[in-house]
């Protein structure tokens, strides 16, 4: 094996609401909910579903900048705990101040809590601390705020008690005026500095085997020839980008990795840039990164990410994460397939490039050394229509029942050329060959779509889930390619 | 100044935004505190062939594992009826049935005890939907009934008639904080549960039966509850056993945290429903006669089905006279999880039947529906009497309704939908107004009553104790305004404490919507005993001479004064510290029941409302929004606006859940598909309507209650369902003049979809 260039640690280190800690062994392993719950005895971060499916235990995870830290709510239950190496976590408990945590009761509120007491946003209390730090990130650094504003943050939030009108009441009722910048409540300076010894060092982590839990065995490169090198090394590890998959089956599906490769360091895989024609996806942009960067690139699909997961999915998921699991309802798949994108692997051998399409074909598979680096996606063209479609049973934070990508080429009312991708309709999203070369030269009419949707019909097999029926898939297909033509 | 009235905070929500409010997960742990958990069966019905611990008892951390044979008591309990298994026997009769519980010293060796138990159960075919069970003749209890007149004899009289089925899916509660319990071993084989319930009582009772002790060796303490709704009344019940088990053989503390899954997977729901009907009408849409058959899919066993059922029946009008009327029908027992109270308690399905019949009829006559209910709602003498024979009496009702359809501009937005649905392509809407009349009582008389503790200290502050659960509903935020008047003291010297059968014994439930009339009306029952007896002793105490006469003995703004001398005047604090070195009594039981109930009236009074949504459905994808709802109620005098808002508002859109994104899907083999938050969706921040008005109405007032005050819990969410006959509405416009659209519910995306297809068809 090569010899890694940095040092090496075999714990973690953050900053939990200001005070440093270090995690090593089985506990840097598991999800930081009941970390912070059962070891560090911090029970305001509620878990409701483990599953990254409630936003109860939201926290704030700030992550390093150049200015400071940059604070988003993440759902700490399915985040692992030594995904927080490096960086500064905040929980209900700590929105006051480090002297605030634990303690005497002063009954001090921030303007945030304050609201949300006036409001009567708190019923039962359960979902409270989740809704308090969801809107606090919200707060922070913001002058004004609309109902939709408040809505969009709140969407990763559930409440089964308020119906949530009182709540968002509370998100624009705060005082603005009062409220203190988390960066004033913690100053970075400190905290930066105490990341500072150590920060640049790769962390690995080795856990026996015990009478009752297997051997365990972890690895955050800090540069992708460290990655790819342990990889060589361990090509059955699973690797964690940002861990909302892998998290889940952590969490509630029992998956314990015998070894665990974190790209949680690989921090400069994250670009987000148009290079001549082409979107790049770097690996580890979050769908945060990529929601505010792509919308003066692809309005379309910029708009297709407010209805992605929740707010804390998409600071937590990246991009690579979608694509490699490549799950039926992997919403960005559609557009990457209509756009015929191609995936950048780096491995041993260098970089490779390989179509979505034919990624999926494959399997979709790579090689047991390699990672996925960036996505490139050639952008529609002038003259080029893009419409992606997503359809759920509620209508934010649910994954898709059937998704849908088009990218129509047309001109005088003639069809020159579309690209049609759907994902839910099969186990892999796919595009709808058949249906494309029918709809080739057509004229633009409504009758066209209705006969391409039989056309479709008869190309698509779909299944039946706990989402929807095979019926309702059949029928949504032909309904959005009408659809399609109707808002043409 | 006195506090009802007044929109205080929930007294909690101070501690709820700082996370510092004590849920039973986050009681910190005792030093030898055991973990437990179960294993359950993995199929429907079948019977157990083969157990064997002996692998899993060697795993070290392991503590203990027990079945049906470490039962020390009867290993047969249930609410109503004893006909539940705590520990499954040799039969099992729904998925996930606990078999086993397994106390263990971690997390890891639970998980560990977990595979290594070796089960195996011979599977049977499973009765999972209702048709099964009536195919199978699979009943619980007799055939059910409530008529009047003669229902088939004047059908056949009707100028019109329509008949059909609907289907109407069950709830889950989707309680923030799932199940749990913590039980701690004390002395002369004492339990104390800390249990997430609705119920100690229950807790206590169940506890005593099945580990055989007396119910004076249990103390059952509920702080608070993550959400209730209907889902922590009986149910709370089988993880507190679990964890009473273990205390009681360990003599350790030992606690039970259902996971989410484990709570979808094994708790009741609400119940799903199938209704039949026929109904007959004239040309106006004037009801004539109805026959409506119910079944219920309660699950394996009664729990409060039979309850729930009454309750459906009772509803079955709604706010309309039916002249002549017959509701029958029949508890289907299936092998799911047995279906329990859920907020609503069977009178949504109750009302949905009738209010989806309205909008049929409608439909037929091609009239508008609101038109139809104003007709039929219950009017003077000769149409003031429901099919169980109680008089309804001040109704506001069609007040009500021709207010808010006022308010809310129904004709005119009738008028724009009818436009807009004749132009639009992609999108339909739709409008709808209903009407909710809800029985406040609970409809099994003895639990009608309550008793509450209130300890006066020296200080003059007060500490008031009821058989009342705090879920969220802000029941002991009430109580706090209630109790501090009694006083004319500030809310703040009022606490409200962690309810426990130690200290109100016997208590009903905190359902039925009737939380604080039963418990508030009993601490101010409490409260006015200690009044009396110092106002007597003011009345000395203010004297030179002979006592002041006890009506000018004035209390307010915290002091006690003669009224003629008002400038003399005692605070409370220093009259109770002088009353009490009297040797007076600061302290009292309070013991309240509900006037007035008989057999031809189950319910003290009706709370009613209305409710209008207006609806945008994408034909293309059967997508729905609501994109305005108004609701206006008449809940009597509000003790506390700003909660009773929050009621209306959270119970309206839990109801708007149930009828259009929340699906609970079964497989044939009585599996739950949707027992996850990733694939059961209960509505979020985007679901609730664009535009939402809340009113009640301000100057209505029920003196019989407790400050005039109404209950408010449950009818709200009836209230939701004007979503579901909004959509039926939208899709009345998609098909030919005369064809109801067949919708069922939950109506989801697919429903609607699927819906606007059969329609379609019907086009020519
Ligand atoms: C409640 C919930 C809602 C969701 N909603 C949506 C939704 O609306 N739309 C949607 O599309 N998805 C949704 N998801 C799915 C998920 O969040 C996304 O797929 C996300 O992008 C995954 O990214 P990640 O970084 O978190 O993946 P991880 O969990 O870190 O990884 C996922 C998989 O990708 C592999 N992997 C990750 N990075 C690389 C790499 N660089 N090279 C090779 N392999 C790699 C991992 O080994 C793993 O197998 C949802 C998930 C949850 C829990
Ligand atoms: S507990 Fe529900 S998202 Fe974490
Ligand atoms: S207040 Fe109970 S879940 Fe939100």
């Amino acid at each position: 094996m090569k010899r890694f260039a940095g040092l090496m640690r075999d714990h973690i280190f953050f900053f939990l609401n200001g005070q440093k800690i270090q995690v090593r062994g089985r506990e840097a392993l598991g999800m930081l909910a009941p970390f912070l719950r059962r070891e560090r005895g911090l029970t305001g971060t509620k878990i409701a579903c483990a599953h990254g499916a409630c936003g109860s235990c939201s926290i704030l995870l700030g992550r390093p900048t150049q200015s400071g830290f940059n604070y988003q709510p993440i759902n700490s239950c399915i985040f692992p705990v030594f995904a927080c190496d490096g960086a500064h976590v905040i929980t209900v408990e700590g929105l006051n101040g480090p002297d605030k945590v634990g303690g005497q009761d002063d009954g001090v509120l921030s303007p945030v809590q304050c609201a949300m007491v006036d409001c009567h946003g708190a019923q039962c209390g359960f979902c409270t601390p989740g809704i308090v730090i969801t809107l606090t990130a919200f707060h922070e650094n913001r002058v004004q705020s609309s109902a939709e504003d408040v809505k969009a943050a709140l969407e990763g939030n559930l409440c089964r008690c308020t119906g949530y009108s009182p709540i968002i009441e509370a998100g624009m009722s705060v005082e603005t005026a009062d409220l203190r910048p988390l960066t004033q409540i913690y100053p970075p300076e400190p905290l930066l500095d105490g990341l500072n010894a150590g920060a640049s060092d790769a962390v690995e982590i080795r856990v026996p085997e015990d009478e009752l839990e297997i051997g365990q065995h972890l690895f955050v490169p800090r540069s992708p020839e460290e990655a790819i090198c342990w990889k060589v090394a361990h090509p059955e590890a699973i690797v964690v980008s940002g861990g909302t998959e892998v998290g889940v089956a952590m969490s509630v599906k029992g998956l314990a990795p015998r070894e665990i490769l974190s790209l949680a360091h690989l921090e400069d895989w994250d670009e987000v840039t148009r290079e001549n024609d082409e979107l790049v996806l770097g690996a580890r942009a979050t769908w945060t990164q990529v929601a505010e960067q792509v919308g003066a690139i692809v309005p379309e699909f910029a708009t297709l990410l407010t209805r992605w997961g929740s707010p804390q999915l998409r600071n937590a998921g990246t991009v690579a994460g979608n694509i490699i699991r490549a799950a039926p309802i992997s919403d960005s798949l559609p557009f990457l397939l209509a756009c015929e994108a191609e995936l950048e692997f780096i491995g041993e051998l260098g970089a490779r490039r390989v179509t979505v399409a034919d990624f999926l074909e494959s399997g979709p598979t790579m090689r047991p050394d390699e990672l996925l680096r960036r996505v490139l996606v050639p952008l529609p063209k002038e003259g080029q229509t893009l419409r992606l479609f997503k359809v759920s049973k509620r209508r934010a934070f649910d994954r898709s029942i059937v998704s849908a990508a088009f990218l129509l080429t047309a001109s005088d009312g003639v069809i020159e050329d579309i690209k049609i991708a759907f994902g839910g309709v099969a186990p892999l999203a796919l595009r709808l060959p058949q249906t494309e070369a029918f709809l080739q030269g057509k004229p633009v009419n409504s009758a066209i779509w209705r006969e391409a949707a039989t056309v479709a019909y008869n190309e698509i097999s779909p299944y039946s889930d706990a989402a929807a029926s095979r019926e309702h898939r059949t029928r949504l297909v032909a309904n959005l390619l009408r659809k399609f033509g109707a808002e043409l | 100044m006195p506090s009802v009235g007044r929109s205080i905070p929930h007294e909690s929500s101070r501690d709820h935004v700082r996370g510092r409010s004590i849920f039973l997960d986050d009681i910190t742990p005792h030093r030898n505190e055991l973990v437990v958990d179960f294993v359950g069966s993995p199929v429907a019905r079948g019977e157990i062939v083969a157990l064997d611990l002996s692998a899993a008892t060697k795993i070290p951390g392991v503590v203990g594992l027990y079945t049906f044979r470490d039962v020390p008591g009867s290993n047969l309990y249930g609410a109503i009826f004893h006909d539940e298994y705590f520990l499954a026997e040799d039969k099992v009769s729904f998925q996930g049935e606990p078999i086993v519980v397994i106390a263990a010293e971690s997390h890891a060796a639970l998980h560990a005890a977990k595979k290594a138990i070796h089960l195996d159960v011979r599977p049977e075919t499973p009765i999972v939907s209702i048709a099964q069970a009536i195919e199978a003749e699979e009943f619980i209890g007799p055939p059910r009934a409530i008529s009047r007149g003669h229902a088939r004899d004047a059908l056949e009289k009707c100028p019109h008639r329509l008949d059909g089925t609907l289907y109407i899916g069950g709830q889950e509660h989707f309680y923030m904080e799932t199940q749990c319990a913590l039980a701690i071993p004390g002395e002369n084989g004492h339990l104390t549960f800390h249990s997430s319930t609705q119920n100690p009582t229950e807790t206590q009772v169940m506890a005593a039966r099945v580990l055989g002790l007396g119910m004076h060796q249990v103390v059952c303490v509920c702080k608070r509850m993550g959400g209730g709704f209907g889902g922590k009344e009986t149910q709370a019940t089988p993880p507190a056993l679990m964890a009473g088990l273990v205390a009681m053989k360990t003599g350790r503390p030992a606690r039970c945290i259902y996971s989410r899954e484990t709570d979808g997977r094994v708790t009741g729901k609400r119940h799903p429903f199938e209704v039949r009907y026929q109904i007959g009408f004239d040309s106006d849409g004037r009801l004539l006669a109805a026959r409506l058959e119910f079944y219920s899919n309660a699950g394996f066993s009664a729990d409060l089905s039979t309850s729930v059922f009454d309750r459906a029946l009772y509803h079955a009008d709604n706010a309309y006279f039916i002249p002549d009327i017959e509701l029958i029908g029949r508890i289907c027992r299936t092998n799911l999880p047995s279906n329990t109270a859920f907020r609503g308690f069977g009178g949504g399905q109750g009302i949905l039947a009738i209010e989806s019949i309205i909008e049929d009829i409608a439909e037929f006559l091609d009239k508008d529906a609101a038109e139809i209910r104003l007709l039929n709602c219950y009017g003077a003498e000769g149409r003031n009497q429901t099919p169980y024979g109680q008089i309804i009496q001040d109704d506001t009702l069609p007040l009500l309704f021709e207010r808010l359809a006022d308010r809310a501009d129904y004709k005119q937005r009738r008028q724009a939908i009818n436009e807009f649905n004749a132009t639009s392509q992609i999108h339909l809407r739709g409008l709808s107004l209903t009407t909710v009349k809800f029985g406040i009582s609970f409809t099994t008389k003895f639990l009608n009553q309550a008793n509450a503790l209130v300890n006066v200290y020296t200080d003059g502050t007060v500490q008031v104790s009821t058989g009342g659960t705090e879920m969220g509903q802000g029941l002991n935020t009430k109580i706090r305004q209630l109790v501090a008047d009694e006083f004319a003291i500030d809310a703040a010297n009022v606490s409200v404490m962690p309810t426990s059968t130690e200290k109100n014994n016997n208590t009903p439930p905190t359902a039925a919507s009737a939380g604080t009339d039963l418990n508030g009306s009993a601490a101010v029952n409490a409260c006015r005993l200690i009044r009396e007896r110092l106002t007597e002793f003011a009345a000395v105490r203010l004297s030179e001479d002979v006592p002041i006469p006890i009506e000018r003995i004035v209390w307010e703004d915290g002091c006690v004064f003669d009224r003629e001398k008002p400038e003399q005047c005692l605070d409370f604090g220093h009259l109770v510290h002088a009353a009490h070195r009297e040797r007076i009594s600061l302290g009292e039981r309070g013991h309240y029941i509900t006037p007035g109930l008989g057999p031809s009236r189950p319910f003290f009074y009706y709370t009613t409302g209305c409710a209008l949504a207006e609806v945008e459905i994408d034909r293309f994808t059967g997508e729905m929004r609501v994109t305005r709802a108004d609701i206006l109620m008449d809940i009597g005098q509000s003790i506390n606006p700003a909660i009773d808002l929050g009621q209306i508002g959270g119970g309206f859109v839990q109801g708007m859940g149930w009828a259009t994104c929340e699906e609970l899907k079964f497989s044939d083999e009585g599996e739950l598909l949707t027992a996850s938050p990733s694939t059961y969706k209960i509505p979020g921040v985007r679901d609730i309507p664009e535009d939402f008005r809340i009113e009640f109405e301000q100057d209505s007032r029920f003196p019989e209650n407790v400050r005039s005050s109404k209950a408010v819990g449950e009818p709200p969410l009836l209230l939701g369902l004007c979503v579901w006959t909004a959509i039926k509405n939208a899709l009345s416009y998609a098909g030919p003049r005369g064809h109801v659209a067949p919708l069922n519910l939950p109506a989801t995306g697919e429903e609607i979809l699927r819906c606007l297809c059969e329609l379609e068809d019907k086009c020519p």
